[in-house]
């Protein structure tokens, strides 16, 4: 069974991402801000990690920065939504090393398509 | 050998006199010209004769004559004049400079002269003077840094802008070319980026917009010209502009370009997100409402979304036109306090005493105002409390207030607190939404009553936002004493003289003046004598011409279209016609429902009933189309204007569904045709606007209202509130 672990402060949008990749082969975690989110990761250890760029306290940003600075998280690959979409933006994503990059408005499917890929 | 010079015989000498093109004389010291030769009559026009027969003071210009009657005195002393200038005047009255050198004989008493005509030189002079005057004014008047050098590298010109620009004190501006771009090399901040003064040949002919960013964070804009005389390049000329606030500006607009865009991808993220599940996957119904029920939501808040964003860019370009009136409060809390007293766990409270005067200011933008203080105080206290609503009057303005017992605000944010997308960042209210909009509108829209905004807030205890609007002007005239004129409030049309009386009397015991009259004809004639506010008219009247035909001409006539009519019918049937003007307006985007329900009031039942819809989206036509087909109407659509009106020439349907903005020949332009045809009179017409009013074209329509009292269900009371409501510029229908 695989853990994902999802992060947005945005309620919709949470139920948004449960309800796409709900599958009796996922078990979804949910963060509703950076720390909670940083915090989970550390302890749960999740597979996968959905984050949202914009929260506030700390963003996506820089909870992805802090996962790959420890060993423990680093590999845990990450997808991240955002609604920022100009090209400094996607340099910032692609230089962490996220595993994709999905721009608001997105499709639904094709994220599950991105998280399936991810957990093979 | 020497040389010697040979003195001229008197004889030898005679000539050069009747030659000279100077002005040679001999005068006396009695003031009369003695000898002159043939040049004066060259130069001035008179005959020699003329000359000498007059003291030559006579010829002097009245301004100079002062200082030659001075010059005079000197030389009969026996001084030499030398460099002397004055007017003569010439024989067609114009005058010419003259420059003096004369010598006195004192024994003779006589004086000995040569003038020289310096008319020419002294018009050069005066033009170049001008030219001067008119480039330092040039240079002083405007906003750009100019300065000019010549082909030496010195520089020749430059104006107090430019010492301001580059901030050189006057005392240290370099002479030359090279110390100057020394100077300028300075200030900027990259030293490798150029500042227009490098080379001047290197140069090419004319070089514009070219941008120099400073050490000290300003930034500027250089134009330079070469200076050229005959072709040939004799230095340059170049001017500086500070664009640091046009930069600024370009900057926020980009900011809130991004900001803007970054706001609206969420709520679409809701609304492709989940419509997507639904599509693609069976969910059971409970979930499908849930999802709905999201997908709903985000579209309401992407909707006040973009509203808010074109209210907050209106007003703050200046272009948000308010319609001042004097305003009663009271009731204007008492509908925005409804509106708002459904959220949850809140006690609405108000404080506002019952001689709250009138405030000058425009009721909409207010409600708009009270409404998003409201919805804050509601949405900062999750765990309910009382929300207190107060006014009171303090000298010339009355101080509203917003008072909620909730979370609070931290001091460090309360400066920014009324900026544009300033979201408190909180555990409790992050998920509060809302678009960060709300209170810079609120401010926007006070600052433009005259008004000031602030808060007052402890963090824990709750907060209380206050505001101020200036009270209303005493009103100069009362509606009961008609001004000298001969104008009339109301003007009666009405065929049963009893019924007419008791209208009048009740008109008139409500402080309205009236004019009435059982014909048509006579309405018309009285309507251009009298100019009344308001047409009251029944449609059965004596005469040729019923209560249409006064309508039609009245809406023909310009002076008199504008007046709102009401029109009393005896009959029960619903005269819908009247819904031509009295179109009745929605505004999109609008839910079946409600257009479902507009359709209603004008044509109940729909099966088998005729229906245009005129409109350029044509997924919102194929909407209403697929909508009313289902209800058994016969359905026809087009896109524009004019396949409307030609359709309309042909044949009229039972229902009109027409949008206002088209391209080309708008829905404007389709009513005010249909105005004209008296097919027309009975058609219901649907009116819909993407577009927020303008408040002209929201009262073009509104005033255009004839609106409809049924005799046998309104008593004369109603007719005159009618009336009331209409004179104080309300709408008789409710708001959709």
């Amino acid at each position: 069974m695989k853990k994902i672990l999802l992060a947005d402060d945005e309620s919709n949008l949470r139920t948004l991402v449960h309800t796409t990749l709900e599958d009796s082969e996922y078990e979804i975690l949910e963060a509703t801000n950076g720390t909670e989110a940083l915090e989970m990761a550390k302890k749960e250890r999740p597979d996968l990690l959905v984050l949202d760029w914009m929260m506030p306290g700390l963003s996506g940003i820089e909870v992805a920065k802090l996962l790959r600075d420890d060993p423990d998280t680093a590999d845990i690959p990450i997808i991240m939504l955002t609604a920022r979409g100009q090209e400094k933006d996607r340099e910032k994503v692609k230089a962490l090393g996220a595993y994709a990059y999905l721009l608001k408005p997105f499709s639904p499917l094709q994220l599950l398509e991105k998280v399936r890929d991810a957990l093979r | 050998m020497k040389i010697a010079e040979i003195p001229p015989t008197p004889a030898e000498l005679d000539p050069f006199f009747t030659l000279s093109l100077d002005l040679l004389c001999i005068a006396g010291f009695d003031g009369y010209f003695k000898r002159l030769n043939p040049a004066w009559e060259k130069t001035l026009g008179f005959t020699r004769e003329e000359i000498l027969s007059r003291p030559w003071l006579d010829f002097v210009h009245p301004d100079d004559r002062d200082k030659t009657i001075a010059e005079a005195q000197k030389l009969a002393t026996g001084l030499d004049t030398v460099s002397f200038e004055n007017r003569y005047r010439c024989r067609d009255g114009t005058y010419r400079w003259l420059l003096w050198t004369v010598t006195p004989g004192i024994e003779k008493k006589l004086l000995y002269a040569a003038a020289r005509d310096i008319t020419s030189r002294k018009m050069i002079e005066e033009a170049l003077e001008k030219s001067v005057s008119l480039l330092t004014a040039t240079l002083e008047s405007t906003a750009d840094g100019i300065v000019a050098i010549d082909g030496d590298g010195r520089i020749t010109h430059w104006n107090h802008k430019f010492l301001e620009i580059w901030r050189i004190p006057e005392s240290n501006l370099p002479k030359d070319r090279l110390g100057l771009a020394a100077c300028l090399t300075d200030r900027v901040r990259k030293p490798e980026s150029r500042h227009g003064l490098e080379e001047l040949e290197a140069r090419p002919d004319a070089d514009s917009g070219k941008v120099i960013e400073l050490k000290d964070g300003r930034v500027l804009e250089s134009y330079s010209q070469p200076r050229l005389i005959g072709g040939r390049r004799v230095g340059i000329v170049v001017s500086y502009r500070d664009i640091t606030e046009r930069m600024e500006t370009e900057r926020l607009k980009e900011e809130f370009v991004s900001i803007v865009s970054h706001e609206l991808r969420t709520p679409l993220t809701s609304l492709r997100g989940f419509s997507e599940l639904m599509l693609e996957r069976e969910y059971r119904r409970s979930k499908r409402r849930e999802f709905l029920s999201i997908i709903h939501d985000e579209s309401v808040r992407l909707t006040e979304l973009i509203n808010d964003f074109l209210d907050i860019r209106r007003m703050e370009s200046g272009r948000q036109v308010y319609q001042l009136e004097k305003l009663d409060l009271r009731p204007l809390f008492r509908d925005v306090t409804a509106l708002h007293a459904l959220d949850g766990g809140h006690q609405v409270r108000s404080e506002v005493p019952k001689s709250l005067p009138l405030v000058k200011a425009d009721p909409r933008r207010i409600r708009q105002v009270l409404s998003n203080l409201l919805s804050n105080a509601v949405k900062f206290s999750p765990r309910g409390g009382t929300i207190t609503l107060g006014a009171r009057r303090e000298g010339p303005e009355v101080v509203l207030w917003v008072s909620d017992e909730g979370i609070g605000i931290a001091a460090e944010s309360l400066p920014k607190l009324f900026s544009k997308f300033y979201r408190v960042d909180n555990e409790e209210t992050k998920s509060v939404g809302g678009t960060g909009l709300g209170l810079a509108i609120v401010r926007s829209i006070v600052q433009a009553h005259g008004g000031r905004v602030w808060v007052e807030s402890e963090l824990g205890k709750g907060s209380t936002f206050f505001l101020t609007l200036p009270i209303a002007a005493r009103e100069a005239r009362s509606p009961r004493r008609p001004s000298g004129a001969k104008r009339i409030d109301v003007l009666l049309a009405e065929d049963d003289r009893a019924y007419a009386r008791l209208l009048r009397e009740h008109l008139e015991r409500a402080g309205f003046s009236v004019a009435s009259t059982p014909r048509a004809e006579d309405a018309l004639r009285l309507l251009k004598r009298s100019a009344p506010r308001l047409v009251l008219a029944d449609i059965q009247l004596a005469g040729d011409l019923d209560g249409w035909d006064l309508l039609m001409a009245l809406k023909k006539d310009p002076a008199s279209s504008s007046t709102p009519v009401i029109i009393i019918s005896a009959t029960e049937t619903r005269v819908h016609g009247l819904a031509l003007d009295g179109a009745e307006c929605l505004l999109k985007p609008i839910s079946p429902e409600k257009l479902r329900d507009a359709i209603r009031r004008q044509v109940p039942v729909l099966a088998d009933k005729r229906v245009l819809i005129v409109d350029d989206d044509p997924l919102f036509r194929r909407e209403i189309v697929e909508l009313l087909a289902a209800e058994g109407a016969h359905m026809e659509e087009v896109a524009n204007g004019r396949e409307a009106l030609s359709l309309l020439a042909r044949t009229l349907p039972d229902l009109l569904i027409l949008d206002l903005l088209m391209p080309e020949v708008d829905g404007f332009a389709v009513l005010r045709k249909l105005r004209t045809d008296r097919r027309a009179v009975n058609l219901p017409v649907l009116v819909t606007t993407a577009m927020d009013l303008l408040p002209r074209e929201e009262s073009y329509i509104k005033r255009r209202i004839a609106s409809l009292v049924s005799k046998k269900q309104g008593s004369p009371r109603r007719i005159v509130r009618a009336v009331q409501q209409i004179m104080k510029g309300e709408d008789l229908r409710a708001e959709p």
